[in-house]
């Protein structure tokens, strides 16, 4: 597929990076020099210098026979203007990233008559994470399967859980519960692990699991699942603003911490039901002083990333039952991920370029097999992908102990119809059920046959 | 460093020369001719690449640096194999010859050390106008024309690009770096097929338009007969004068042709200024010489035959212009050290390069006239960024250097006069192949000593990769793993 991407900032490169390793042609647009000249050394894709919204710019480039256009820049308006001209152009498909809560309540506006066929709000998108982890405290990440009846849990092995020493064959027989451990993160390294592979404590997991089951799950791994009735937001950027709605509605009692008055004054004036602070939220005096200790869940959610890391190793130390962490620079997580291990970090950035590289493949899908949902786990090394099994696909009809897989590969889930099965070596796959895969990153999976040897 | 990485991307080069020796043995199989001249480079070469390349390493990414000294280790190591044909074949018995001839046909130099052109074998002769070929375009480029797709993903092959394209700035035609080096290796063998069409159509046997196809194409200069061109036609003369200008010219510039952008294409400086170079030297060369020649006809196919052969760094010759009047000489002197554009096969110091510094320096003296004037320097319109001003002013600093040093060393190993031990410096340095009085077009190299020969050598492939990857590659910083 041609790709257009204007705006080479973080969410830019990190498609550029995702999309060019995928075998699309990639084209960048960007008005800094030297920031094209570094991309297109780096990856293998080529670059325009100039104003992305710019017709001259884009005919250049080549919308008019470009799939898939983006703008990820960092001006609204400039996003909006881009796709509108790569519409007219003849872009077949169009991505804006809109963050300007003012705009957000024009987005069937603009897509029914502007023709962007995708309006991305990075900050909304993080409120929403957020409020899901809220509802399941016990996982510090969770994503939504099969219409929502498959979640794909993360969660963190501590010294004295169950599954610590645990080798994976003799988990049903113990727990006896319907779940399947489909990706181990142990310090820097992923495994998509086999039967015989021990568990330790400190290991990161991802299982999938019912949701009807992920009560019983959590109760029996000894993580209660204890519903969290207040929280402490700190910073009040428009994440929190749209968070603070979300958590509201949800009945939870909420406290937001800001240091600029304006903001803060604003923010109460906006929202209902949650009390206002104007303080440092990095002020260990001021936490204190409103009781941080108190609190179910602490929210970082300030514009340092650095301030939200160390305010959440102070909430864990506490005794805060579930820490969130916003970070931008993801590059940060290398160095912190020891230390913040109960922590859910919730980035901006990767949920963007997730939620875009999820929709390119689906565009990309279009006719051949069909790649429904998509996510990046374990920090970006493995992907979660759901399909649905065609008439004529080669996994049909055999037990799954049957079929020989490639390597880090793995079935993490089959819906049929209604009923969500966690698969053993007997279970068969039908035409028209969804299956779920785990590969590690490097493999770029765009059809269900392709997982076989 | 990344040394597993840096052996494999040579393992595969090695291996891509294995492949390309198999045309001249075939040719050597046609004209029934010894075949373990290149039997046993390729068995060799296969061997090694076999080794290098066996397993694809781990860690794939690369820096500059490891790009850089990639290019010009992959250089050194092909024309040190690439010697080997003449070698065993006893065409050139001593090695360094061989080494110096090969390095000559690879940077499209076309400089010889032989004295008899007309005695070697067609198999060997056709390797040496192939080099020539491969060397036009670039070796890497062709590698990574024909790597597979997965090979290329993920490793960072730009800065492959970057150190052996010619020209300040390397710009992609296509989004995917295979496929713009497939573009450029189209366009280049498409306007070879036409070369030697048109030789065909002149009366040239298969085999003597294929050479000079070739020779013509990388802008070499390497003939097969003793008096280069002068025994041929003069409409062969004309076909080859023609396309050595067209294979001067920027290559992407078709490529805007052929995309139909144009205006794109012809709105490009450089190419206006190389294509009036051309003019006014042919103009003035044909005015100088019309005494010696008589007639205005042979004066001028005289003139355009030489100053388009040295102004595209080829070294075809229709006559010994050592006897030329001073002016005439002065003038093809300095064509060699313009060059023809930047990403064309073409060496010298580039019209385009040229062209900058002049638009620089009219700046400093607008400077000096109105010193709070804000002026950038403009090509094609846009303004030229001030990264790509600094580093062609170094370029010049270093290209410079290293042909003080040269001449220097040139002198104190051989002691030939000025005019000769100048001249070859810069014929071979800018890849033209012919210099003047001792190394004129009527006679060659072989007078030199065997470590003249080498520091020539050096002058070579230093000149066809633009100085900085060999410089790199002998800089001892970059062999350190902290630094």
């Amino acid at each position: 597929m041609n790709i257009i991407i204007v705006g080479g900032g973080k969410v830019g490169i990190s498609l550029t990076s995702l999309l060019s390793n995928e075998g699309h042609n990639v084209t960048i647009i960007d008005t800094m020099p030297k920031l094209i000249e570094n991309i297109v050394n780096d990856y293998d894709v080529i670059g325009y210098c100039g104003n992305g919204a710019a017709f001259t710019v884009q005919a250049e480039a080549g919308v008019s026979k470009c799939d898939i256009f983006i703008a990820v820049t960092g001006s609204d308006e400039l996003n909006i203007m881009s796709c509108i001209v790569a519409e007219k152009l003849g872009a077949k498909h169009s991505v804006a990233r809109v963050r300007d809560p003012e705009y957000s309540h024009q987005t069937e506006f603009m897509r029914n008559k502007l023709g962007i066929d995708m309006i991305i709000n990075p900050e909304l998108e993080a409120a929403n994470e957020i409020s899901r982890i809220v509802e399941f405290p016990a996982a510090t990440k969770i994503e939504s399967f099969a219409k929502s009846r498959v979640e794909l849990c993360e969660i963190t092995i501590s010294q004295d859980s169950v599954l610590n020493e645990m080798p994976l064959f003799e988990l049903r027989k113990k727990l006896n519960v319907a779940m399947l451990i489909c990706a181990v993160q142990r310090g820097d390294e992923l495994f998509i692990p086999k039967g015989n592979f021990v568990l330790k404590a400190g290991d990161r997991i991802h299982f999938t699991a019912s949701r009807s089951e992920l009560g019983k799950i959590f109760r029996l791994l000894g993580m209660q699942k204890k519903k969290i009735k207040s929280a402490l937001i700190v910073g009040g950027s428009r994440t929190s603003y749209y968070l603070c709605q979300r958590l509201a509605t949800a009945g939870i009692k909420v406290k937001l911490i800001e240091s600029d008055p304006a903001r803060a004054s604003r923010l109460e004036a906006e929202l209902d039901g949650i009390t206002v602070i104007c303080g440092d939220g990095t002020d260990t005096d001021i936490l204190n002083e409103e009781g941080l200790a108190n609190f179910d869940a602490s929210v970082a959610l300030t514009d340092i990333d650095e301030e939200n890391l160390i305010m959440s190793m102070y909430a864990n130390k506490l005794g805060v039952e579930k820490t969130i962490c916003k970070i931008n620079r993801t590059a940060l997580l290398g160095m912190f991920s020891s230390v913040v291990a109960n922590c859910s970090i919730i980035s901006p950035k990767d949920l963007t370029a997730g939620m875009i590289l999820r929709y390119a493949r689906a565009v990309n899908n279009l006719d051949g097999s069909r790649i429904k949902t998509l996510y990046r786990i374990v920090e970006g090394m493995a992907e979660a992908l759901e399909f649905i099994s065609a008439d004529n696909c080669s996994l049909n009809g055999k037990p799954l102990k049957d079929l020989k897989l490639k390597p880090n590969m793995l079935i993490a889930c089959v819906t049929h119809g209604n009923t969500v099965l966690i698969p053993d070596g007997n279970t068969v796959i039908s035409a028209g059920d969804s299956v779920i895969v785990i590969t590690s990153a490097d493999h770029a999976v765009s059809d269900l046959n392709e997982i076989l040897l | 460093m990344n040394y597993r990485m840096l052996f494999y991307i040579l393992g595969r080069i090695l291996g891509t020369e294995a492949i390309l020796m198999i045309l001249p043995l075939i040719c050597a199989v046609i004209y029934k001719e010894n075949l373990l001249p290149f039997i046993i480079p390729i068995l060799i070469l296969a061997a090694i690449a076999a080794v290098l390349s066996f397993k694809k390493p781990k860690e794939t990414t690369i820096s500059s640096r490891e790009g850089f000294m990639c290019v010009a280790l992959a250089w050194i190591l092909l024309s040190v194999f690439g010697a080997l044909p003449f070698v065993i074949s006893g065409d050139i018995p001593d090695y360094v010859d061989a080494f110096f001839e090969t390095v000559s046909g690879f940077t499209t130099t076309g400089a010889s050390i032989l004295t008899d052109v007309e005695s070697l074998g067609r198999g060997v002769m056709f390797w040496r106008s192939f080099t020539h070929w491969v060397g036009g375009m670039g070796v890497l480029v062709f590698v990574l024309a024909i790597m597979p797709k997965s090979d290329i993903k993920g490793t960072k092959y730009m800065h492959l690009m970057r150190a052996e394209v010619p020209g300040p700035t390397v710009g992609k035609l296509v989004p995917k770096i295979s496929e713009t080096a497939r573009v450029m290796y189209g366009i280049y063998i498409v306007l070879t097929v036409v070369v030697i069409a048109l030789l065909l159509a002149g009366g040239m046997t298969l085999f003597d338009a294929t050479t000079h196809a070739f020779g013509t194409a990388g802008t070499g200069g390497f003939g097969i007969k003793n008096d280069s061109l002068a025994s041929y036609s003069p409409y062969c003369q004309y076909v080859i004068g023609i396309f050595m200008v067209v294979f001067g010219v920027n290559f992407n510039l078709y490529y805007f042709l052929l995309i139909g952008q144009f205006s794109k294409a012809f709105k490009n400086e450089e190419l206006w200024c190389y294509l009036g170079i051309v003019a006014v030297s042919t103009t003035i060369i044909t005015v100088n010489i019309f005494s010696t020649y008589g007639t205005l006809s042979e004066s001028f196919r005289h003139s355009f035959l030489q100053v388009t052969s040295i102004i595209s760094t080829s070294g075809f010759s229709t006559v010994d212009f050592n006897t030329w009047p001073v002016l005439s000489k002065v003038v093809l002197v300095l064509l060699m050290f313009s060059g023809a554009s930047a990403g064309s096969t073409a060496g010298g110091i580039k019209v385009g390069r040229i062209l900058l510094l002049f638009k620089n320096a009219r700046r400093e003296v607008h400077y000096i006239l109105h010193p709070r004037s804000v002026r950038s320097v403009k090509i094609d319109g846009g303004a030229v960024d001030s990264d790509t001003i600094r580093g062609t002013t170094s370029y010049i600093i270093m290209y410079i250097g290293i042909f003080v040093t040269s001449l220097l060393l040139l002198t104190i190993f051989d002691g030939v006069d000025m005019v000769s031990g100048f001249t070859a410096v810069a014929t071979a340095f800018n890849n033209v192949g012919p210099a003047l009085e001792k190394f004129g077009p009527a006679s060659n190299f072989s007078s030199l000593s065997q470590i003249s020969k080498l520091l020539l050598s050096f002058d070579m492939l230093a000149g066809r990769l633009e100085i900085f990857p060999i410089l790199i590659l002998l800089s001892p910083s970059s062999w350190k793993k902290s630094s």
